[in-house]
């Protein structure tokens, strides 16, 4: 029904029988009006020719050579035109054409500097039958200067007010038009230009960019379900074209947009990201315990595999969707925003080949930027430890046999009278000198290598567009032993199969590889100690791996050696390759959509979208590594005296996890667009999606694992509680036997519109419901209903606009609901099975308490903002102002833990629709162009300002201000307060007698850290500010010179806090301490010159935690980088024919330039705060088109 | 025109197939492990969760509180140097708030067994106790009653005062956790109300629960008895301390012979033995974790006396608990014959008929002498009796969990009333009988999420 009603208003003048429109041939063929774009100036408005019958195009191809116009003509027309001979010196331009078109059944025109070449009326040609009479369905297509679809245009008869719209394709249809027709072609961004059918019923027109749309090229928004043409967008957008992705040469994509569009931030170092994989926020984080990642798609549906399986070399340009009005049409799941990333396709109808590789070396970390103890201290502290009988407690017999360094060792030994005092000493002495980050470096890391070759086949033929890629990436990482290697292949096709209806069909598929060894690298390795004593010697002069003290003591090492089993020592350097991790992961994925034109203004759409990825995940521990050595030995049983009894057979031990990911999406859409009356432009689209996530998987252990024999045993007891070898404890062995399996369901229903009127006034609206298989809610409560709508005004189509100075300038606003999904909790009771520890029966544990009112989190978001583009595109770029209200957020309540509802380590909690949130902010971009010349540079500025407070949370304040300081990354949300935000202690400086450091309790100087640590409410604490930055931005700078080019990008992150770590005055608990231990308070006078406190011995947990969460360590995290370095050569063939291929480009690419101002005095790099400094990293690459 | 229709068509029927299974779709389980529990079996699961209901994995779930500041055992001085916390060392010298603001375990353990209770009970409710499930379903409804009070009485052993008669109906008890409601108040009852809900509890569970669990994790119908006589202990009331003690060891009596353990093996004593009525493990805290034997405990027993020899090891030098009734190096905070047979024979000494009382005894001691060794011990009247009894019952029952109570009652008879030291770095420590800290503060976030909740004293 509603597409019969939509037909009988389609305007008709005359109803002819489709019958009689069947029989009709075509009668002229394919019409091709070619358009080359002008070059620049500099060409004479004079002529001068000698030829003789020439035909016209010879004569206008000659003209354009020589003065820079062009034609645009039909090849038809022409060849009915009458040869011509012509001799002429340094005549004017129209002289020459006035004689070219003399009885010819031509005429010309001149518009600026291009030539319509027209028919004459046609009552002169007598000869012709009247095609006016015969009605005919006209079939076109509208492309731009570089040949690609232009959407949108508004095709109208002239003189009636019959008029249709290009679709994305850039095709349109007019059916039952007289022949003899005159189509007007008007858009926003491109030329108007006139044609006469004169009885064609397929043509194609090249139109002109205006000069004043948006940019050289205008790249549209894609927002996944449609793109939309910039102008006609109420929303806010940004796109990445080609050439900023290509910028950059991190073969992960996302890491390919950082400081290139205001408004997304990456987080880094301090600023946390507590529940986010990508670590990236658009515009401020507007959820707390939900996901905070943004919506990935990869063009047409989102993407839930490893964003490492994307190759960057296929990626055309990346939209990113920002208020409600671009991105509420993925409803539920686009409160945090929508990246779209768009793969290219075949264009060009000259196949293309295209090969892109490149190679970057990264240096290794700096280590020494982890401020730690030096050796020399640390061994004297040890000493004086030692001496106040500090360790006593790890002799005589300690049934956990903790490993003490080898100091405190030798002192014992001294002290057992095993070594003499003066040996000790000198090993000592010798043991000052050793700095273990010497070691790591040189047998930890090394220099990242990585390489990425690309290849692509694209094209495009009239019925067949084909795009097809294979890369490969190989990365040896920083760390030794790391490595990654991906291989994708991708295949994506365009078929015409009728006039009406096209197939895409694409696959894809991607096998990445990760692995490692057991490398620790800085980090935790594990047992009672968390790293490695500051002058640990990890080879012996001859390089060969050395031993260092680890998990057990000395003695009790060397009894189980004297007893039989296996050699429990842990050499870290050696160990590195007695591990293999490895992931391997392969993604399959198929797509097919048909799409079918109805009718001219409506066509049909679906798509079917398959996904597959499996990941294998292997952790082999050779029977030669530690891990696997140590297992063995704690299980051992000594039976009598010498025998053994290994319950975990000597040998090797593997474990699997292995897991699947089959997603099916499925998409049914209609998309309409109609206009009339020449000023009345109505799009719209509306369908409905289906989504099904099923991810399984499994893990596994198989012990006694024998390479040479590829075996493992199968005999193994699971069921024995075995008490552990020297008193070590007692349990069964490990079982790692799982199994998972996890459902997402997804329906929605959503539509859009858009009405501009007139090119100046846009309307837009969209809806979108989702309905989901959340767990417990019942089917009815589970859809979230998600709106906006929008507005714009095109200031500069107005006609009462003067502004010579602005060329371009749209005013828009938006309003509406994007929504968040988080399944932390259910409606009902839920539980999780296992198995009882003690017997063998099922139990069940509880994981949430019910609760009905659960609801989706929703983002209701208000946008306004300006586009603009000054006279001569010297400076372009918008302005936004956005404001959001987040509403049922996810809340983590605390709860009171007599509820029971308990963790194993720390308080209880619950979830709940308990919290609000407001955003607002400011995004900026601005470009100039301060020299356009041969020379030229170009300036890009991006600011952004986000400021992001609680508005509600159900939790009372603590009546105890500590709980409010911890590390940035936790959430303990204050109203009025920014999500994530330092408080910290007042500081009042060290007492000059003790070096204690000193608070305000109760409003005096105080040093009662106990009572400090309880009693001073959150009020009485400093607070410092947000730990994310409010302002920030880049700054990018742009320098070519023919095919030269330059290009650095400054970022910026300004107004938030960073805690610094130092010395607290406490006790070495991990074999470490802060390097300020050197410039801690030692006697009266140093507190004028330091702020770091005195040793305490005993130590006392308060007074470290009151000077570690104290004023004097927030700092401010301000900062300016230098982000990168790129320069490239491009040479293109239509420059320098000689070029044996159409393109090449040379690049090369620096990041991890370091910072280069930062706010605190201490001049720490806030994204390194005293963990490892990445290198600096060079890449070279070469891009070659044929 | 057709291909028009065709694609309609084919759209539409699309739609529908995705209409009809919409339900079944949107109703699929997002997570397969997610399960709302529906039947008895999902509500035994959850009472057969070890972890949270017996403390397995050395988890724990009997407060250690209730052992940390007893007498039963020491710490040595590097041990409280350098192995010990501030919270830790704290609770070991009974400061004053040992844990400020600190979430507590021993208040939280209980409290998430007591939800796991009240679930299977507002759950199973909703069930309807058919025939061929009745046994099924008493087990739940019982067990659950049962792991309420078990816990009820734990917390109120360290959180709230000793019984008194006199007082019982104005001094504050634990708050009392009755359904799995998020909503319910939470308040503390008195502690008349409090033990008057556990006895409720256990009386209720001992009509349902069997007299033969089969697992020594899941109570029976004696476990219920004998943790009534506990209870009825713990409030003085010997008459029905001896009672239910005597009910409960109608029913199971059972005692390990000690002399058929295997003394080499480093853990001698199975878990889930036959003295075993409910495995439970203390929560392990640290001080009881190093603990040195006390001295003068240590050396009351006799040389031909087995259990030093098959319980504690040498940790420095001292000797330091080695096998619990857990059948690992865990404290042991569950239930067992030989408590009840201690519990029968005190309230039989003080009820008079000491004769009984001290056959009750040396029935007990025989089985933990080596063989032909034992004289049996005798008394000359019930006083003497409950002293020997009293001082075979810190010999018995050490590090169990028990001491504490013990104390906290016994301190009410001056007779039995001591004053007990800590010695660390010079300095002493003493906790002085009927003294406040003998009730431990409810941790700090408990009162800050509940601002109009008395304290305990200070």
């Amino acid at each position: 029904m509603y597409l019969k009603a939509l037909r009988n208003s389609w305007p008709s003048r005359r109803g002819l029988p489709t019958k009689t429109l069947l029989i009709m041939k075509l009668i002229i063929l394919l019409t091709v009006i070619a358009c080359v774009h002008a070059t620049a100036g500099g060409f004479a408005q004079t002529v001068t020719i000698s030829l003789k019958n020439a035909s016209l195009e010879t004569i206008f191809k000659e003209i354009k050579k020589q003065t820079g116009y062009n034609f645009f003509y039909n090849y038809d027309w022409l060849e009915r035109a009458n040869k011509v001979s012509i001799d002429v010196k340094n005549a004017p331009l129209n002289q020459v054409l006035d004689l070219c078109f003399e009885g010819q059944p031509l005429t010309y025109e001149i518009v600026e500097k291009t030539i319509s070449v027209k028919q004459r009326s046609l009552s002169n040609q007598p000869n012709e039958v009247d095609p006016s009479i015969v009605p005919i369905d006209i079939h076109g297509k509208v492309v731009d200067e570089s040949g690609k679809p232009v959407p949108g245009v508004t095709v109208a008869i002239k003189g009636t007010k019959k008029a249709t719209t290009t679709d994305e394709n850039g095709e349109f249809t007019m059916n039952r038009a007289e022949s003899n027709t005159v189509l007007n072609f008007t858009s926003i961004n491109m030329q108007s230009f006139e044609l006469s059918v004169n009885g064609k019923s397929d043509i194609e027109i090249k139109l002109k960019s205006k000069v004043t749309s948006l940019g050289d090229v205008t790249v549209e928004y894609s927002s996944g379900y449609q793109k939309i043409s910039p102008e006609r967008a109420t929303g806010s957008f940004s796109v990445l074209d080609n050439k900023l992705i290509t910028r950059s040469i991190y073969s992960n994509i996302l890491n390919r947009i950082e400081n290139l569009t205001p408004s997304l931030m990456f987080a880094h170092g301090d600023i946390p990201s507590n529940s986010s994989a990508t670590g990236i926020t658009i515009r401020g984080q507007s959820t707390i315990y939900g996901n905070s990642d943004p919506l990935i798609v990869l063009d047409n549906f989102p993407y839930y595999g490893n964003i490492d399986n994307i190759n960057p070399n296929d990626i055309e340009n990346i939209t990113i969707l920002k208020d409600a009005s671009a991105s509420s049409i993925w409803g539920a799941t686009a409160g945090n925003g929508v990246i779209v990333i768009t793969t290219k396709k075949g264009q060009t109808k000259r196949p293309q080949i295209s090969l892109n590789t490149s190679v970057t070396i990264q240096g290794k970390p700096n280590l020494f930027n982890v401020n730690t103890i030096s050796s020399a201290d640390y061994i004297d502290l040890e000493q004086s430890l030692y001496g106040k009988g500090y360790y006593a407690g790890y002799f005589n017999g300690n049934p956990y046999f903790p490993a003490v360094t080898p100091v405190v060792q030798l002192l014992n030994d001294v002290d057992s009278g095993i070594v003499s005092s003066t040996v000790a000493q000198q090993q000592i002495n010798a043991m000052k000198t050793q700095d273990v980050r010497n070691d790591e470096t040189k047998y930890f890391y090394r220099q990242g290598v990585n390489q990425q070759y690309s290849l692509n086949v694209s094209g495009a033929s009239q019925n067949i567009n084909y795009f097809m890629s294979a890369g490969w990436d190989h990365d040896l990482g920083n760390m030794v032993s790391y490595q990654t290697n991906r291989i994708t292949l991708r295949s994506i096709n365009t078929i015409k199969i009728s006039k009406n209806l096209f197939v895409d069909a694409g696959i894809n598929y991607v096998q990445g590889i990760n692995q490692n060894g057991n490398n620790p690298g800085q980090n935790y390795i594990g047992a009672n100690v968390s790293t490695f004593y500051p002058y640990a010697k990890l080879v012996n002069n001859n390089g060969a791996p050395l031993p260092i003290n680890f998990s057990y003591n000395n003695n009790f090492l060397q009894t189980s050696q004297n007893v039989g089993l296996l050699n429990w020592q842990y050499y870290p350097v050696a160990d590195i390759n007695r591990e293999e991790n490895k992931v391997k992961t392969r993604d399959y994925t198929a797509n097919i959509a048909f799409r079918y034109k109805i009718i001219p203004s409506l066509n049909a759409e679906i798509k079917y979208q398959y996904e597959n990825q499996l990941v294998d995940g292997t952790n082999l521990y050779s029977d030669s590594s530690y891990y696997a050595r140590n297992l063995v030995n704690i299980y051992t049983q000594v039976i009598g005296n010498g025998i053994l009894s290994f319950p975990i057979p000597i040998g090797g031990i593997i474990y699997y996890q292995n897991s699947e990911l089959v997603s099916h999406q499925g998409r049914a859409q209609l998309n309409f667009t109609q206009s009339w009356g020449s000023k009345n432009l109505l799009t719209a689209i509306a369908g409905t999606e289906i989504k099904s996530t099923v991810t399984t998987g499994n893990s596994n252990v198989e012990y006694g694992y024998e390479p040479n024999s590829y075996t493992v045993q199968s005999l193994i007891n699971y069921n024995i509680n075995y008490p552990f070898y020297g008193n070590l404890g007692n349990g069964s062995i490990p079982v790692v036997q799982n199994i998972s399996k996890t459902t997402d369901h997804f329906l929605s229903y959503y539509s859009n519109a858009a009405y501009t009127y007139n090119n100046k006034y846009i309307l837009s609206g969209s809806v979108r419901y989702d309905e989901a298989n959340l767990f417990g809610v019942e089917t009815n409560e589970k859809g979230a209903p998600l709106y906006s709508f929008g507005g714009a005004w095109l200031v500069t189509n107005e006609s009462f606009y003067h502004f010579s100075w602005i060329d371009y300038l749209k005013i828009r606003a938006t309003y509406g609901y994007q929504g968040n999904i988080s399944r932390l909790t259910s409606a009902y009771q839920t539980q999780t099975y296992g198995t009882a520890v003690n017997v063998p029966v099922v139990d069940a544990s509880i994981k949430n308490l019910s609760n009905r009112n659960l609801r989706w989190e929703r983002t209701a978001q208000f946008n306004t903002g300006i586009d603009f583009i000054s006279k001569n595109k010297i400076i372009s770029g918008s302005i936004d102002y956005y404001q959001k209200n987040v509403k049922d957020l996810m809340g983590q309540a605390p709860i009171d833990p007599t509820y029971g509802l308990i963790n194993y380590s720390g308080p209880g909690f619950f979830y709940g629709n308990v919290a609000g949130m407001k955003v607002n902010g400011t995004d900026l971009e601005l470009n100039s162009r301060n020299l356009d010349g041969r020379l030229k540079w170009y300036t890009t500025f991006l600011f952004s300002y986000t400021s992001s407070k609680v508005t509600r949370y159900l939790m009372p304040v603590n009546s105890s201000g500590s709980t409010y300081l911890n590390a940035s990354s936790s959430i303990n949300p204050i109203v009025g307060k920014p999500l994530y935000a330092y408080y910290s202690y007042p500081y009042a400086g060290l007492d000059p007698s003790t070096g204690n450091p000193l608070g305000y309790y109760q409003g005096k100087v105080s040093n009662d850290y106990a009572s400090m640590a309880t009693n001073i409410p959150l009020d009485s604490l400093v607070y410092n500010g947000s730990a994310q930055p409010v302002y920030f931005g880049a700054f990018r700078n742009t320098i070519s010179y023919e095919g030269f080019s330059l290009s650095c990008n400054i970022s910026y992150k300004l107004g938030y806090y960073f805690r610094k770590h130092s010395y607290d005055g406490g006790l070495p608990t991990s074999w470490t301490l802060n390097g300020d231990y050197a410039k801690r308070w030692k006697q009266p006078g140093d507190e004028k010159q330091t702020n770091i406190p005195s040793l305490l011995y005993p130590a006392d947990p308060n007074r470290e935690q009151f000077y570690d969460y104290s004023s004097i360590l927030v700092e401010r995290a301000d900062n300016i980088r230098l982000e990168d370095i790129s320069i490239s050569y491009d040479k293109d063939r239509s420059k320098s024919s000689t070029l044996p291929f159409s393109h090449f480009r040379l690049y090369a690419y620096m990041a991890n330039l370091g910072v280069i101002w930062v706010a605190n005095k201490d001049k720490i790099d806030p994204y390194y705060n005293n963990i490892l400094k990445p290198g600096k990293s060079i890449s070279f690459g070469l891009t070659v088109n044929f | 025109m057709k291909n028009t229709s065709i694609i309609l068509v084919v759209f539409l029927i699309a739609l529908q197939i995705v209409a009809c299974k919409k339900a079944d779709f949107l109703n699929a389980k997002p997570d397969a492990s997610l399960v709302v529990p529906s039947t008895v079996a999902d509500f035994q699961a959850l009472l057969d969760n070890d972890i949270i209901m017996n403390g397995a994995g050395n988890n724990g779930i009997v407060p250690g509180l209730s052992e940390v500041g007893a007498n039963d055992y020491y710490l040595r001085n590097p041990y409280f140097n350098s192995s010990m916390d501030l919270i830790s060392k704290n609770e070991y010298t009974w400061a004053e708030n040992p844990y400020p603001g600190a979430y507590i375990n021993d208040w939280e353990y209980p409290y998430r067994a007591i939800l796991a209770s009240n679930s299977a009970l507002d759950g199973i409710q909703k069930i309807l106790r058919t025939k061929d499930q009745q046994i099924a379903y008493d087990n739940v409804v019982g067990s659950a009653l049962f792991y309420r009070a078990f816990n009820f009485y734990q917390v109120a052993q360290v959180f709230a005062p000793v019984y008194d008669s006199i007082t019982a109906n104005s001094d504050l008890g634990i708050p009392l956790r009755l359904s799995s409601d998020i909503n319910e108040k939470i308040f503390r009852s008195t502690v008349k109300q409090t033990y008057l809900q556990i006895i409720n509890d256990l009386k209720q569970a001992t009509t349902l629960l069997p007299v033969n669990p089969t697992t020594g994790n899941r109570p029976g119908k004696p476990t219920a008895f004998a943790l009534l006589a506990r209870t009825y202990l713990s409030m003085q009331d010997y008459t029905n301390a001896y009672l239910y003690s005597d009910s409960c060891l109608q029913l199971y009596n059972l005692l390990i012979d000690y002399n058929f353990l295997d003394i080499s093996q480093r853990l001698p004593i199975q878990r889930f033995n036959k003295e075993n009525l409910l495995n439970a493990i203390l929560i392990g805290a640290k001080p009881v974790l190093y603990n040195s034997i006390d001295s003068s405990l240590f050396n009351s027993y006799a040389s031909n006396d087995l259990r030093p020899k098959i319980w504690f090891g040498t940790l420095a030098n001292t000797p330091h608990l080695k096998c619990s009734y857990d059948g690992s190096g865990f404290p042991y905070g569950g239930i067992a014959t030989d408590e009840i047979y201690l519990i029968r024979a005190e309230c039989e000494a003080r009820m008079g008929s000491y004769a009984a009382g001290m056959a009750d005894l040396n029935n007990l001691l025989e089985k933990r002498f080596v063989t032909g060794t034992f004289i049996p011990y005798t008394a000359i009247n019930s006083l003497d009796a409950l002293s020997q009894i009293l001082i075979e019952r810190r010999k018995e029952l050490l590090l169990r969990g028990l001491r504490w109570t013990d104390l906290r009652r016994l301190n009410k008879t001056p007779q039995y009333a001591q004053t007990i030291l800590r010695e660390e770095n010079g300095t002493t420590y003493t906790l002085q009988p009927n003294d406040p800290r003998y009730v431990w503060l409810i941790p700090d976030p408990v009162i800050g999420f509940n601002p109009g909740m008395m304290q305990n004293p200070r």
